[in-house]
């Protein structure tokens, strides 16, 4: 890969936030003479060693070379030359081609690489002779070069996070788009240095590499610039929605029990069949039996009953028992889902007056709670055995049949088995990583520049500082320009500082949510089971129909508890579940905070006029 | 000219747009209806569900007609004997399309 650092290891992939330090010092060229570069009043000679193609073009220089350096982008040299002949400018198209600059002072020499790239654009001055020629390094080469998601890690040190937020596609790959997703988490830079290897830069503004006071700039070139106010909003609000499912599950205990003989006698009654039971149990829409109902049949046997003051005998056969209930207990229980959106979010002061810039990013799980919800048991609710079971080696939940999970009784779950705490932690880092990024790139947009004559020893992430004509500031190299006039011999470096506002030396983040949960508990109300019994003078005139639960019959118009007046019901076994109300059903929006923590390194600019 | 940083940043910011989470609304359920079933004694099917066979039946193919093996009768004076197949199974379907199958016993000797 071009411009590839010849450090890269694959290992930077696997390693945590700033587990690479990098060292501003090292964009601080050391090697050369600091004696070279002191002192007012003195003069050096410069000189560029330009090769293209492998060939020596210095001696045909002209005009100006310029040398422009920034973060994130492209290193880019323009210069010009007068070509040897046609075939030597139609050879100038996409050469490699170096820039070295040398300057002299007495006895002190030093020569720095100051830009690697190819020729990408030339222009020819027929009149004049002249091919002006535009270079660029290959930083977006690079970038479109990725082939991989641990490529793209590896280029930013394993410093970004994409918090499983930001996919690599082996089908449809776009390398260009996957690392600006992965550059915005990034605590720092990235660029292609003089020597055409690759950095990432972090933005540390430590202890500066120079000072440069008064005799070292050019009077009229310290310039300060504010943030503007689109880059400096109040705050930078960072938002993780996370959407997934809450699963609820209620159970009601329903009993019913057969009313007093008596009544069967004096009244008529009718028996309740087991099979009606079995019928209504299974005609409940949502509902289900957990496990089997237990109904109990009446023993068989005659029964003396005392029916005005005489002595009567209700016999049940031992056919009739075998169908008929004498009592039900059952549980019933249903399940659904709710959907839930917890809002986890951490707000960054920025002291602007533009508003608040939200930054959001959600995680939706995937599982499929309408398929969980609807899911029909698999099971009978008709058990196999009335008495003696045999022992089961594993006992039964009651749920068999049903897809998993199951909630607590009465209780709700939240469900979110292809997103766990560290997934959503690591979604939390990545949201804060961008605010950050944003944070820290609008504050460093509070700069100094300067020029002085050509010192090519920084590049960018070096730490400088400036005291000079009441500015006082240490800050990061965002950006350079070295201007060398082949024919006036004017050679000057022009640099600009990053000055934020802030605190420390590192610009960093640290970030963690909660996984959500809840300690709901489901309440179900219902009137009980009972025996209704129609067409009796004890039959109320306007039943009231939802309260209507259990077995409805009618006494025997020969009943002298019979009336003629009283609603007569059709005779059937009736059970109503109640609704579930839909604060447990509709959407239900959180709110929660990131734990966050971020730095922003500065100590600002002190102007004193 | 616009400069590769001015493209970088433009990249980012249409990248950071497109993938901007803007999830849809959640829908509204809405509560869960209380839910009534009911079955009349005998154990008919809950009353709420439906079901049985709808009238009117309708026999679709006569050749489906199944039949008992064949059976002789004999007159009282022994001097006629008629030989006949008593039906078996009738195939009919009735107005929701369901099939009903009749099976009938072998009449006594």
């Amino acid at each position: 890969m071009t411009g590839f650092s010849a450090a890269f290891s694959s290992s930077f992939a696997l390693a945590a936030n700033g587990a690479v330090p990098f060292d501003p010092s090292a964009a601080w060229n050391s090697v050369a003479p600091a004696a070279l570069f002191s002192g007012a009043g003195q003069h050096f000679r410069a000189q560029a060693t330009v090769i293209i193609g492998g060939i020596d073009i210095s001696a045909r220089l002209t005009g100006e070379i310029v040398i422009s350096a920034e973060e994130d982008s492209a290193r880019t040299a323009s210069l010009a030359l007068i070509p040897t002949s046609s075939a030597a400018l139609l050879a100038l198209d996409g050469q490699p081609i170096t820039i070295d600059l040398t300057i002299w002072r007495s006895s002190l020499t030093t020569t720095v690489r100051r830009f690697t790239g190819k020729v990408e654009r030339v222009e020819y001055n027929a009149g004049q002779r002249i091919a002006s020629l535009s270079c660029r390094d290959a930083y977006q080469d690079t970038i479109k070069g990725l082939t991989s998601a641990a490529a793209a890690q590896s280029l930013l040190d394993g410093k970004a996070e994409p918090g499983g937020i930001v996919q690599w596609s082996d089908a449809e790959p776009d390398p260009e788009s996957y690392y600006s997703r992965l550059l915005a988490t990034l605590p720092g830079a990235c660029a292609i240095d003089g020597a055409g290897t690759w950095r990432v830069i972090d933005w540390m503004i430590a202890a500066p590499s120079a000072t440069f006071g008064p005799g070292d700039v050019f009077a009229d070139s310290v310039t300060v610039s504010r943030p503007p106010r689109s880059e400096m909003p109040a705050s930078i609000k960072a938002t993780l929605n996370f959407r997934y499912s809450r699963l609820f599950s209620a159970e009601k205990t329903v009993s019913w029990t057969a009313p007093n003989r008596s009544q069967y006698v004096v009244d008529g009654l009718p028996v309740l069949p087991k099979a009606s039971v079995q019928s209504a149990l299974a005609g409940l829409n949502g509902w289900m039996v957990k496990g089997t109902p237990t109904i109990t049949e009446p023993t068989p046997g005659s029964y003396p009953v005392i029916v005005g003051g005489q002595t009567v005998f209700y016999t049940v056969s031992y056919e009739a028992a075998a169908l008929t209930c004498a009592a039900l207990n059952a549980t019933l229980y249903r399940r659904w889902y709710q959907q839930v959106e917890v809002s986890y979010s951490t707000s960054i002061a920025m002291g602007g007056l533009a508003g608040v810039d939200d930054t959001v990013v959600s995680l939706v799980s995937d599982f499929d709670a309408g398929a969980w919800e609807t899911a029909k048991t698999n099971e009978s609710n008709v058990g196999i055995y009335q008495a003696n079971a045999p022992t089961s080696p594993s006992p039964q939940t009651g749920y068999e049949g049903l897809p998993a999970p199951f909630p607590p009784a009465n209780s709700a779950l939240d469900w979110h088995p292809d997103i766990d705490a560290a997934a959503l932690n690591a979604a939390a880092r990545h949201v804060v990583a961008m605010a950050l990024r944003k944070a820290a790139a609008g504050r460093r947009t509070q700069t100094v520049s300067f020029t002085r004559p050509l010192d090519p020893r920084a590049d960018l992430g070096a730490v400088l500082a400036v005291n000079a004509y009441g500015v006082s500031a240490t800050g990061q190299v965002v950006s350079f320009e070295d201007r060398i006039s082949i024919g006036s011999g004017d050679a000057t470096s022009t640099y600009t500082l990053a000055c934020p506002d802030g605190s420390g030396n590192v610009t960093g983040y640290s970030a963690s949510v909660t996984p959500p949960g809840n300690s709901i508990a489901v309440s179900i109300t219902m009137p009980a089971l009972d025996t209704h019994v129609g067409g009796s003078y004890a039959t109320p005139a306007a039943p009231v129909e939802n309260d209507l639960i259990g077995f409805l019959c009618n006494v025997l118009p020969t009943s002298n508890n019979y009336d003629a007046s009283k609603p007569v019901y059709e005779p059937q076994f009736r059970l109503i579940m109640p609704a579930i109300s839909d604060l447990l059903t509709d959407p239900l929006p959180l709110s929660a905070p990131i734990t966050a923590a971020v730095a922003i390194a500065g100590a600002g600019i002190t102007v004193v006029f | 000219m616009a400069t590769s940083k001015d493209l970088t940043d433009a990249l980012a910011a249409l990248t950071e747009a497109a993938s901007a989470s803007k999830l849809d609304p959640m829908p509204v359920r809405g509560a869960i209806p209380a839910a009534k079933s009911a079955a009349v004694l005998g154990g008919a099917a809950p009353k709420s569900t439906g079901g049985g066979v709808a009238s009117p039946l309708v026999e679709m193919s006569y050749a489906a007609r199944q039949y008992h093996a064949d059976k002789t009768l004999t007159s009282t004076d022994g001097m006629v004997t008629l030989v006949w197949s008593p039906l078996y199974q009738l195939s009919l379907t009735d107005a929701n399309n369901n099939p009903v199958i009749i099976r009938l016993d072998m009449p006594p000797a």
